[in-house]
């Protein structure tokens, strides 16, 4: 698969255990996507949001806002999709607050599981499916969406194909219908995941993938190891350096180089470990290593660079 | 925070956090540390991802509690007595159960359990796992068969819902306003035209235009099967709130020194000062400490300089060197700013980045001497 294919798709879920980067991997993308000239959108879903923070900006909550040049994001929440999906139902926001800010119907609907999750993945699909540009809604070249992490990113996948099969008619039926039909549609959406070079990571990755591919009907697109440390010294090249600092031995400071080096090193080891286990399991798809960023703090310099690195890899 | 002292008085540790902090690698190594005290612990985790399991070094957990065999561990035990059982959440399973307990009678129970939206919103929806979970929890509780309870939660936003799960569930079932509501399509099984005629035509109506008509009659007659068992569940919600709010109860909030993590983990400890919950501190993970590096590195740098190595190999030492350095920087700095947000010190432990994946019961033990 090449870069200019897996950016021809109209959705992109980028998935992933917590903490591997799955944010920054999306922002990544996104500005790749809009480099390219697409017009991008990244869905984040989160009630800290992240994505605001990145980029430097002010909190940016349920509106489509512009980040860059052809890039924009929103942060979904439950409360203002049911709000929006039931005016498209009804076009009245009096009978709305009436009936759906009531107090009682408020607690019921909170109570009602798998109703936001259906609500969030609603909201992407009609992004997704817009025809052309409105006042603050966009039509976008690609639609980005930051999941939540694995377990529970999956279940929000599974959530459209649940309602499909319990629910025999009616709007709600249609439109999990059409929300399923974009998910499976290899040509319209891909699944990214996000890994570190780590046992439970890796392990996760994996039985995601599967699921993703034999009980959701996902397609797969390639998968990202993040924060990877650079494989400075061969295994060779580490026991001559080894051996040329024993010389030094005696040095006060001895002992702080070698625990530096040494944690270094076996970090490394570590991480060829997981990388191969990665690779054996991935089999055909792609795997893409993203380095970790020594910097001071992570900004919107440090997306750039990842930005950069995806570019680099033209076939993927 | 003397987690000594916390595993030693506590019935019930909950371990909080974002996902990727080593909430459930801490879970599992609490337990073995309480297990080496002598203590019948078990561990406890609602996360989907098959995670508790995999840092036990286990294929595979199920819904009832399963003795881990400690083996070489025990040996170094200061009390050799303790006993260390494990359990994943099946939800559905676990609902089913629930159902059964308050059903009134066999036939409320199979029309419950055979509705069509209930077999499919039990088991795979996400939002019904933090539920059970307290049920869970509660029940295991209830049995009083163990010393420590030890639970491990899913990724924040969801810890969240966890918290609140007992108050949601409660407010749903509560409200007899909600109740009224609902008796209007107690006719909709039988005739439609009767509900029609009723007061709350008009929302029921909005509703059946949102939703569809058939959704709104499976969903009645869901409700309607389980109206009788909303007592149950009504107090059910109040004694698992109890629970959460007991002196014997204990929230660890679990972080790694990553700025979007503390600052989530800033979130939650608001939250759960706000849901007057009882706190106990921080768990810092993967803080790569500075063991004299920084003070070193310039001499350490001249000594390289007259090894007898090629240019490039020696500007590759600097490089990771360097990098060793930005990596401790980076986490003072993080930690720096969360030691300014927490105020009092004594709430935070930090853990050192480990050279090896924890992943089995060894490292968990390794991994306990730092808690």
């Amino acid at each position: 698969m090449t870069l200019n294919e897996i950016l021809s798709r109209k959705l992109l879920i980028v998935s992933g255990k917590g903490g591997v980067g799955k944010t920054s991997v999306a922002a990544a993308f996104g500005l790749v996507a809009s480099g390219l000239g697409k017009k991008t959108l990244i869905v984040e879903i989160n009630a800290a949001e992240r994505i605001s923070n990145l980029f430097g900006i002010s909190e940016i909550g349920y509106c489509e806002t512009e980040l860059a040049k052809n890039l924009f994001a929103i942060n979904l929440d439950p409360r203002s999709a049911f709000e929006e999906y039931v005016l498209e139902q009804i076009y009245s926001k009096k009978i709305y607050h009436l009936i759906f800010e009531n107090k009682f119907v408020r607690s019921f609907l909170d109570a009602t599981p798998g109703l936001n999750e259906l609500l969030e993945i609603g909201k992407i699909w009609s992004i997704t499916d817009r025809e052309k540009d409105s006042p603050g809604k966009q039509k976008y070249d690609l639609v980005i969406m930051d999941a939540p992490a694995t377990g529970h990113g999956l279940a929000f996948l599974n959530v459209p194909k649940v309602v499909a099969q319990a629910i025999r008619v009616g709007p709600l039926k249609t439109k999990a219908v059409e929300i399923l039909k974009l998910i499976q549609d290899p040509v319209k959406t891909l699944l990214i995941g996000v890994t570190l070079a780590e046992e439970m990571p890796v392990n996760e990755t994996l039985e995601m993938l599967h699921t993703a591919k034999e009980s959701i009907q996902v397609g797969l697109g390639p998968v990202f190891a993040n924060a990877i440390f650079p494989s400075v010294f061969s295994e060779e090249e580490w026991k001559e350096v080894q051996g040329s600092l024993e010389k030094l031995e005696k040095e006060e400071s001895y002992v702080s180089l070698k625990q530096a080096l040494g944690s270094y090193q076996k970090k490394v080891q570590l991480q060829n470990f997981y990388l191969n286990k990665l690779k054996l399991g991935l089999g055909d798809q792609a795997l893409l290593e993203l380095p970790y960023l020594f910097q001071p703090s992570f900004d919107r310099n440090a997306i750039e660079e990842l930005a950069e690195k995806i570019m680099e890899n033209e076939s993927i | 925070m003397n987690l000594d002292a916390l595993i030693q008085n506590q019935k019930l540790i909950i371990c909080c956090g974002s996902g990727g902090v080593g909430k459930t690698t801490t879970a599992a190594a609490l337990a073995v540390k309480a297990c080496q005290m002598g203590k019948k612990v078990v561990v406890l985790t609602i996360d989907p991802a098959k995670r508790l399991a995999n840092s036990l070094g286990l294929k595979n957990l199920e819904n009832e509690e399963k003795e881990i065999d400690l083996g070489e561990i025990s040996k170094g035990s200061a009390n050799p007595s303790g006993k260390l059982f494990a359990l994943m959440l099946d939800t559905k399973r676990t609902f089913d159960k629930i159902i059964g307990r308050y059903a009134p009678d066999e036939e409320a129970k199979n029309a419950i359990l055979n509705n069509k939206l209930y077999q499919h919103l039990s088991s795979m929806i996400a939002g019904s796992q933090e539920y059970m979970a307290m049920e869970k929890v509660y029940e295991l509780y209830q049995k009083d068969r163990y010393d420590l309870l030890i639970l491990d939660t899913p990724p924040t936003q969801h810890a969240l819902d966890f918290l609140e799960a007992p108050q949601k569930m409660m407010q749903a079932v509560t409200d007899s306003m909600l109740k009224w509501f609902l008796k209007p399509s107690l006719f909709v099984g039988r005739t439609s035209l009767k509900f029609l005629e009723r007061g709350t035509r008009g929302i029921l109506k909005v509703f059946d235009r949102v939703t569809g008509f058939e959704f709104l009659q499976d969903l009645s007659a869901m409700l309607i099967s389980t109206a009788g068992l909303l007592e149950g569940f009504k107090e059910r919600a109040e004694e698992v709130s109890a629970l959460l709010k007991n002196p014997k109860t204990v929230f660890l909030l679990i972080t790694s020194p990553q700025a979007l993590v503390i600052s989530e983990a800033l979130y939650f400890h608001q939250k759960i000062l706000e849901n007057k919950l009882p706190f106990g501190g921080f768990i810092v993970n993967r803080v790569h400490t500075d063991r004299g590096l920084t003070k070193d590195l310039p001499q350490i740098k001249k000594n390289i300089s007259k090894l007898d190595l090629s240019d490039s190999q020696k500007k590759s030492l600097l490089q990771v060197l360097n990098s060793c350095e930005t990596l401790v920087q980076q986490d003072e700095a993080q930690l720096e700013s969360l030691k300014r947000k927490v105020k009092n010190p004594h709430q935070l432990i930090l853990v050192p980045y480990l050279d090896t994946d924890v992943h089995d019961l060894g490292g968990l033990a390794e991994l306990g001497r730092y808690l």
